[in-house]
């Protein structure tokens, strides 16, 4: 039987995860900004690897959400030395030339060789297409 | 010890290689049998490459033995094999940074460095082990096992170059390509007691060279000594269209500068380099016997100040991991690769990633990620950048007063298998390499003596912003003189 939130308990995050119960959403379709400030605010750890790893998409086992979640933490206390750093005024620099904005001339030029290309692919259709997982469910749920 | 795989092929270098196929002292077929048998001797203890095909090599160097025997070499170093790192493209060959995957990947295209270096007749001969897409510094995070250090098999090579530094300190090759991102090049020329440049970031075409952190990364030669270096850079660096970060109008004929010697080089030494806890004592020894030797050359000696080395290591896995992140997000089991299918997308995306990466690529595309989430931006990404300010600046403002900085490429000499499990502790051995990678400057890596156990040590040279030159002058005399 499932709880009725309270009020208390009536945050986006809270719903979000009752919602999960009864539906096929999945803690990859939350949305970033909810999981990464809302979750990690409300806890005291620095950071929650096991949502990170949802974030970018990385499945871990028990073990390595352990192991990465003391390793990163060590990682994150030395980077913290960073915030003792004067920063006042000074520009962030992104990459190391001066050169900005190059555009290429609009004129076709030489492609990459088709069936090598797709030589690469996992899966394809005719030689000329990539065969890709299901995107959008039709019901039944089916795979291809 | 397991010294007895420390070899240099004879002629030992490209240049001089070079002289003997004019001569007609040597053919591209007995240079390459030559490396193909120190190859078949050695490898399957060193595991310097991943995969080195002596049919299609030799075919190549028969080819081009029949060009020159017509007259009608492509140029003097026409059927020269030089040796790729896994992460670098050459068309029909795979390209697996050593990483599950990209098991099954076959590169479809040169990097504009392999179109160059084919246009001056070389044969790209296999390719070189390296750490999981480049993230590491021991070579101990290949998917396909670790390669040994020739000088002992017991110790890691560095990394991530690491198999194209084993296949030069051992003889299986001339020299090598390989990648720079915070010290990937210079490190293993250090720990294998070879020579090891990162040019200015730049410099050298990325295109073709496969993205970790697209602002640092850079291609560089691995060699026996500098004048292959040069040599290497001579062919692979210039301008190329397809790399948007690739600086216009850059000028090569860096082999000719190293006749100039040293005179009017001034060297700075940063007092800070050599206040680093762990520093080695013998690895101190060498950096400031190597001073010394250009003081008494009549080298002006100076002191410069690089006050922001002790962030350059939180910076660099700051930004190389948020680069990362974003980079590696392609590798998804969709276009290329492998594919570990499961029921839907989203399972197929996280299956294929579980599988497919290695623990140090998962922890630093995490890290990045983390880095780059919305709440944690400004605190981290954000603030590293503005201090990646102030490194530039702190070397902007030392190349004013010396033309080459001088220190120790690593803290210590090579480390044991296994010896350094803390990611955090092996982050921290590239105190002396982020910089010049942060700062977008250049770096070579010089060997310079060895320690009491018999395992090289390297001095590194560091040059402003596209002044190899100044850094190949003096690295050329430095081993010159250290050998007399």
């Amino acid at each position: 039987m499932n709880q009725t939130p309270t009020n208390a308990d009536c945050s986006p995050l809270r719903c979000f995860e009752i919602n999960k119960r009864y539906s096929r959403i999945t803690d990859s379709d939350l949305p970033l900004q909810l999981l990464t400030v809302e979750r990690h605010m409300a806890s005291d750890k620095q950071i929650n690897v096991e949502d990170i790893a949802k974030l970018a998409r990385v499945e871990l086992t028990v073990e390595e959400a352990a192991e990465f979640q003391k390793e990163i933490e060590s990682i994150l206390g030395y980077i913290e030395e960073l915030s003792a750093v004067d920063v006042e005024g000074i520009e962030p620099m992104a990459h190391a030339t001066a050169i900005t904005n190059v555009f290429g001339e609009d004129v076709p030029g030489p492609q990459l060789d088709r069936e090598a290309v797709l030589g690469n692919a996992p899966e394809t259709l005719d030689d000329e297409l990539i065969r890709v997982p299901k995107v959008i469910e039709d019901g039944d749920g089916g795979t291809h | 010890m397991a010294d007895q795989y420390v070899h240099q092929l004879s002629p030992a270098t490209l240049f001089d290689a070079a002289a003997e196929l004019a001569a007609g002292d040597a053919t591209s077929t007995s240079l390459c049998r030559q490396l193909l048998a120190r190859h078949e001797a050695t490898d399957n203890i060193l595991n310097g490459y991943r995969q080195l095909e002596s049919d299609a090599i030799l075919e190549q160097a028969a080819a081009a033995d029949a060009r020159r025997s017509d007259g009608k070499p492509i140029g003097p170093y026409d059927g020269l094999p030089i040796a790729i790192k896994d992460n670098i493209a050459v068309n029909g060959q795979p390209c697996g940074c050593a990483s599950r995957i990209l098991e099954g990947y076959t590169a479809p295209y040169d990097a504009t460095v392999v179109t160059r270096l084919k246009a001056a007749g070389m044969i790209c001969a296999g390719r070189t082990n390296m750490d999981e897409f480049a993230m590491g510094s021991s070579t101990e995070n290949s998917a396909y096992g670790h390669s040994c250090n020739p000088w002992n098999t017991e110790c890691v090579p560095g990394g991530s170059s690491g198999g194209s530094a084993v296949a030069v300190a051992s003889g299986q090759a001339f020299a090598a390509l390989g990648s720079d991102t915070g010290g990937s090049i210079r490190q293993p020329a250090s720990f294998c007691g070879i020579v090891g440049l990162k040019p200015t970031y730049g410099l050298v075409p990325r295109y073709g060279l496969v993205a970790y952190a697209s602002s640092l990364d850079q291609i560089g030669p691995l060699t026996s000594d500098v004048r292959d270096a040069a040599l290497v850079l001579d062919i692979i660096g210039g301008y190329d269209p397809m790399d948007s970060t690739s600086i216009p109008d850059t000028r090569t004929g860096f082999i000719d500068a190293l006749d100039k010697g040293i005179e009017g080089l001034r060297i700075g030494v940063p007092k800070e380099y050599f206040d680093v806890d762990g520093l080695h004592p013998e690895v101190r020894q060498a950096s400031e016997a190597a001073i010394r030797a250009f003081s008494d050359a009549g080298c002006e000696v100076v002191d410069v100040s690089l006050p922001s080395l002790r962030y350059g290591v939180a910076v660099y896995y700051v930004i190389a991991t948020a680069e990362a992140s974003s980079n590696l997000a392609r590798y998804d089991g969709i276009r290329y690769g492998a594919r570990y299918p499961d029921t839907d997308l989203m399972s197929t995306y996280f299956m294929t990633r579980e599988k497919g990466f290695g623990k140090e690529v998962k922890r630093r595309i995490i890290l990045g990620t983390y880095v780059l989430s919305s709440g944690y931006y400004d605190a981290y990404y954000l603030r590293a950048q503005k201090i990646r300010t102030l490194v530039r600046r702190d070397f902007a403002e030392a190349f004013k007063s010396c033309d080459v900085i001088i220190g120790p490429t690593s803290p210590t000499t090579a480390f044991r298998h296994g010896e350094i499990s803390d990611p955090l502790q092996m982050y921290l051995t590239d105190i002396y390499t982020v910089p010049a990678n942060l700062a977008g400057n250049c770096g070579i890596s010089i060997p310079y003596g060895t320690d009491s156990s018999g395992l090289p040590i390297g001095v590194q040279l560091m040059g402003d912003s596209l002044c190899e030159n100044n850094i190949l002058r003096a690295g050329h005399w430095l081993m010159e003189s250290g050998k007399s």
